[in-house]
């Protein structure tokens, strides 16, 4: 009996050791082990606490976010930071905002005889904060915090400026509400801003005047006698006062055309960026004027500075010997496009240059045709100026 | 098989075009300029180089016993070959550049469209002048 007992003892004790065991041991997918969410347990009740939660966002599995859409870059807004003076003709109004010294922009629009209707000050803060300041001639005025996510300029500031006068909000008692990127009277009607604009003149540095205007859809043989049938808006640029240039947009058909006679001329399609992911925004008046004066100050700063590559050759390997054995080195770099001066009048010469800027900043030497093991970026810098004359042959055969 | 004599050909047409840029490449294909003397240098220079290969090709298949388009084009092709040949001969006798690689695609293009159309046009008058 006694014997019975004892097994039984023995038997009950390891049922006992199995069920502690088992319990122990943690199963694939349960709760964290006791330890982690102790060691959390402080942070975790103070947040449950004292702080309001906010939600995680999650995103779908292999969802591919776009940079930022509607957004022109830093380039853009560097160079629109230095724009002189913006002048916006509606049909009903005139608009100008002129830059004070401290980067705030000063907006005064005026009806078609020419009287102050209303003044608009943007004070920007600081990098991420603004305010608005609107006042009327009736002495009526308010200010109002910048809204996030909505980029300031000058172009930002003449709209907002007609918008407010033109919905003829009472500065005194506003009541209005911010909508797609602009304060409005509440209750006003949706108004096509971009349609309403007649013209848009931006005044730069270095004695650059850029002015857009729309003209509407005719049949127009342009591009090596393509038809086109769209409206196009068109920018003249000038520099101090004499032509300097012109530029074509077609919204219709979406291609981008520029003239700018002794720097500049070429034609881009949506077919061209589709690399790119084709126009990331639509181009508006402001852009026109902003990119007719960016090919002019940076083509340039280009023939001025003469982008060439300067960097000494290395010592040569042994197996550098040997090739330049076969192959004689070239060192040569002239502005413009070596060996091929022929096309530096062409659009063929911007692929020349970028190129040899390319070799400068890298060290790059024509070796590093055939020696493509010494430096990939060299490599990089030619297989660009391979594509470059590609894509620029395209567009020199499109071209009248 | 090699037609040698479109070969050298091109290659002495393409050096005499040469020999001439460089006798007249400051008075006249580069007045002012400040560019090495090269053909792709200069639009005057493409030009004149293009009508001497055209001329040297159309000669090349003219005095040639090419019958057939498809020997002409053979020896349009062979001269072609020869002219690009003394091309990057020349080219990297000098400074050949940093984009030496698409200099020579240009003009191996412009050889083989002068070599081409020289040799149809050569083998075509002598086949007239022949009675064939």
């Amino acid at each position: 009996m006694q014997r019975y007992v004892g097994h039984a003892a023995i038997v009950c004790t390891c049922l006992a050791l199995a069920v502690v065991i088992w319990r122990g041991v943690p199963a694939r997918g349960a709760e964290r082990p006791p330890a982690l969410s102790q060691s959390n347990g402080p942070a975790l009740s103070q947040s449950k606490g004292q702080q309001p939660a906010t939600a995680v966002k999650m995103l779908p599995a292999g969802e591919r976010l776009g940079g930022h859409p509607g957004e022109k870059g830093a380039t853009y807004y560097a160079l629109e930071g230095r724009t002189r003076r913006l002048t916006t003709r509606f049909k009903d109004a005139v608009v100008v905002s002129e830059p004070r010294a401290d980067g705030d922009v000063d907006v005064t629009v005026r009806d078609t005889a020419g009287r102050d209707v209303s003044h608009l000050v943007v004070n920007h803060l600081d990098g991420t904060r603004d305010v608005v300041q609107f006042t009327t001639e009736a002495g009526g005025r308010f200010q109002a915090l910048g809204e996030p996510g909505v980029k300031m300029t000058m172009d930002w500031a003449n709209r907002q400026a007609y918008s407010l006068a033109a919905d003829a909000v009472d500065a005194a008692a506003p009541d209005v509400e911010w909508r797609r990127g602009l304060i409005r009277r509440r209750g006003a009607p949706e108004r096509d801003l971009d349609r309403a604009v007649v013209s848009l003149e931006t005044e730069w540095e270095e004695g650059l005047t850029a002015s857009t205007l729309r003209r509407p859809a005719a049949r127009r043989k342009v591009l090596a006698n393509r038809e086109f049938t769209g409206e196009v808006v068109v920018t003249r640029l000038t520099k101090d006062g004499q032509a300097a240039g012109t530029t074509n947009w077609y919204p219709r058909e979406q291609v981008f055309a520029w003239n700018l006679p002794g720097l500049t001329k070429g034609v881009i399609t949506s077919k061209d960026l589709a690399d790119y992911g084709g126009w990331t925004f639509v181009p508006d008046l402001e852009w026109m004027n902003v990119q007719a004066i960016a090919f002019h100050h940076f083509k340039s700063e280009i023939d001025r500075n003469r982008f060439v590559a300067r960097a000494a050759p290395p010592a040569a390997g042994l197996l550098e010997r040997v090739v330049n054995a076969v192959v004689p080195s070239v060192y040569a770099n002239e502005p413009g496009c070596d060996g091929l001066h022929w096309l530096d009048g062409t659009i063929f010469r911007y692929c020349c240059d970028v190129h040899d800027a390319c070799y400068a900043k890298y060290g790059c030497s024509s070796r590093s045709w055939w020696q493509i093991w010494t430096s990939w970026r060299c490599d990089m810098c030619n297989a660009w100026v391979i594509d470059c004359f590609d894509l620029a042959d395209t567009i020199f055969l499109m071209m009248d | 098989m090699i037609r040698w004599r479109g070969v050298v050909f091109g290659a002495l047409t393409f050096l005499g075009a040469h020999a001439v840029l460089l006798a007249g490449w400051r008075s006249w294909f580069e007045p002012g300029g400040v560019h090495a003397a090269w053909f792709l240098n200069s639009g005057r220079g493409v030009a004149f180089t293009a009508l001497c290969l055209v001329a040297g090709s159309a000669l090349a298949a003219a005095i040639g016993r090419d019958k057939t388009l498809r020997e002409r084009i053979g020896t349009g092709l062979a001269f072609a070959a020869g002219a690009v040949i003394a091309m990057a001969c020349v080219l990297f006798a000098g400074d050949a550049g940093t984009i030496f690689p698409i200099v020579l695609v240009f003009g191996a293009l412009i050889a083989l469209v002068s070599g081409l159309a020289g040799a149809v046009a050569g083998g075509a008058v002598r086949a007239a002048l022949s009675g064939r």
